[in-house]
């Protein structure tokens, strides 16, 4: 086996690993990038609807353990990692958020407030360009969907996002096209579009298609020495390291610890997921779908906040801006009725108008049995899959979700609610908290980041959540990464970018 | 859904009130529109694809 040397290792592209190695070339370390998957440039992600090249590397190595709950558990191997196929959404959790056991007896405190976290959640903000009330960018304006619902499901503001509202560093302003996962004009935010500068640093090396296979124990208890790995072609070598960062996702982070023998306390359980609830709403009134400068430009946290949350979980809720689906069964009923050409076009839009898509993202409580562990299946690299053991959602999740079905047409009452109707789509898009931080002796990793038991052994990305949140995960797992940059380049405070939009 | 299609067609011409049963071209409709209509729920640029003129039978 070859033999190479580095100062920092960081495992994984996406937000967290480049995030993380930003702070530490900038402070003049060398830094050795491993990702799995492939420089795809956007440009070929639009057209081919790809985000992962065809490397060996890429494929996807998670099983879904038999009688668990199945979901897409949608992450992306390549380079720039999920930051390639996200919608940007981009709200702060909340200050409770960070205190559910201590205010509401439920889940687990973090191990550092949000006040702590706020100076990097700003930082994240102008890294992103985030388009919010108290952003860099201007908030989008809310849209006719926002407008009916702003006064019926106070408080209600503007989604931060990731989509900006003026041309940032090279990025388009985003037009709305509402097909985020593929953006056609490249404005939501990506690494490749928005640290492209980190990858090329001269103190950053990048090793694409590259599978960080095992971390290798140091013969001095505590350390680890260093990562094998694996190149597409089948080639092994060991990277010494001084320090490892893993930053992967929740699932493939807590793989690569199991499968190299670092099973402390929780490691691989924890496994949280947002289960979103897709929730269509029939009005008299018109509320306009189908328009707003971008994907979802509101959002309500009527349900999100309260002592409530002791007994049901808090829900976030925002609109979709293109609105439902067309309804199938009034098309039937219309076509029944006889009304052809353009009667029939009329009916069905002025059908389709007044109609409310809403998305209902609730949290959830940690629970020890949703878990990653590993398959005696192997991938082709001889290397044991993740096995994903995911229940059904707690019934403190699906109370909340009870509640504001029940409450909504109460609320939404000046709109004259005809019905109501839910969907589940599989969850899976964000993967939290395998390698949970926290002080307690079967937490992972310390507040810091650092592994409890490998002085030299540090975790980024969702899989450092000791509890989840309504909210979206993306900008939490940037400022953490910030702050763990910082700290490990021996900054004192996170310093702010001055954000110049234009250009 | 080529037997469907034919189905539908003759379901939503003008004489088909009159000379179809009514719980016959109620199924021929709903039996090939509800098929149409398996859309990816998360792909959000179908409705305004479907609401497009000359995709609805007109």
């Amino acid at each position: 086996m070859t033999l190479r040397s580095a100062q920092n290792v960081v495992i994984g592209s996406g937000f967290a690993g480049t995030l993380v190695a930003r702070e530490l070339a900038r402070a003049g370390q060398s830094v050795t990038m491993l990702e799995r998957g492939s420089f795809v440039p956007w440009d070929e992600q639009v057209r081919t609807r790809r985000w992962e090249g065809d490397s060996p590397t890429a494929a996807h190595n998670h099983e879904t353990a038999p009688g668990s709950r199945a979901s897409y558990w949608q992450y992306v191997y390549g380079v720039g990692g999920t930051s390639n196929a996200w919608t940007g959404n981009t709200p702060r959790l909340l200050p409770e958020d960070f205190e559910l056991s201590t205010r509401y007896g439920v889940a687990r405190d973090w191990p550092l407030s949000y006040e702590e976290l706020e100076p990097y959640y700003a930082e994240a903000e102008a890294v992103l360009g985030v388009a919010g009330l108290r952003n860099p960018l201007p908030p989008h304006p809310f849209s006719p969907q926002d407008e009916a619902l702003a006064p019926l499901l106070e408080p209600y503001i503007p989604m931060p996002q990731a989509r900006p509202t003026l041309p940032v560093r090279g990025r388009q302003a985003c037009s709305g096209a509402a097909d985020c996962m593929y953006c056609p004009e490249d404005a939501r935010f990506t690494v490749l579009n928005g640290l492209l500068e980190v990858l090329a640093h001269p103190n950053v090396e990048l090793l694409d298609e590259t599978v960080a296979a095992r971390l290798v124990p140091a013969s001095s208890p505590g350390r680890v020495a260093g990562v094998e790995c694996i190149r597409a072609s089948g080639e092994r070598f060991l990277i010494e390291a001084d320090r490892v960062v893993v930053a992967a996702n929740a699932i493939e982070s807590a793989g690569l610890l199991l499968r190299s023998g670092i099973d402390h306390g929780d490691s691989g359980r924890n496994l949280l997921d947002h289960h979103f609830a897709d929730v269509v709403v029939r009005t008299n009134t018109p509320v306009g779908p189908g328009r707003g400068s971008s994907l979802s430009t509101g959002a309500s946290y009527a349900y999100y906040s309260g002592a409530f949350r002791s007994h049901r979980a808090g829900v976030l809720i925002y609109p979709r801006n293109p609105g439902a689906g067309l309804r199938a069964e009034t098309v039937v009923q219309e076509l029944i009725a006889g009304r052809r050409g353009a009667a029939l076009r009329r009916a069905v839009v002025d059908d389709w108008e007044r109609t409310l898509k809403l998305v209902l993202s609730p949290d959830e409580l940690p629970d020890r049995a949703n878990r990653i562990t590993l398959s005696p299946q192997r991938d082709q690299f001889g290397l044991p899959l993740n096995r994903i053991e995911l229940g059904e959602p707690s019934e403190y999740q699906q109370r909340a979700i009870r509640h504001v079905l029940d409450d909504l047409p109460r609320r939404l009452a000046p709109l004259g609610v005809r019905e109501v109707s839910v969907d589940y789509p599989r969850g899976g898009s964000h993967s939290l908290g395998t390698l949970r931080m926290g002080t307690e002796a079967d937490a992972v990793v310390d507040p810091d980041g650092r592994h409890r038991r490998y002085e030299n052994l540090f975790v980024a990305g969702g899989a450092v959540f000791p509890a989840m949140s309504p909210s979206h995960p993306t900008l939490t797992i940037a400022a953490l990464a910030l702050r763990l940059g910082a700290s490990l380049a021996g900054a004192e405070s996170a310093s702010c970018l001055a954000l110049e939009p234009g250009g | 859904m080529t037997l469907r299609a034919a189905a539908f067609m003759l379901a939503t011409t003008r004489l088909s009130p009159r000379v179809m049963p009514q719980a016959v071209r109620e199924r021929a409709i709903r039996g090939f529109v509800i098929r149409l209509a398996v859309w990816e729920a998360g792909d959000y640029r179908l409705p305004p694809t479907y609401a497009a003129p000359g995709l609805l039978p007109s």
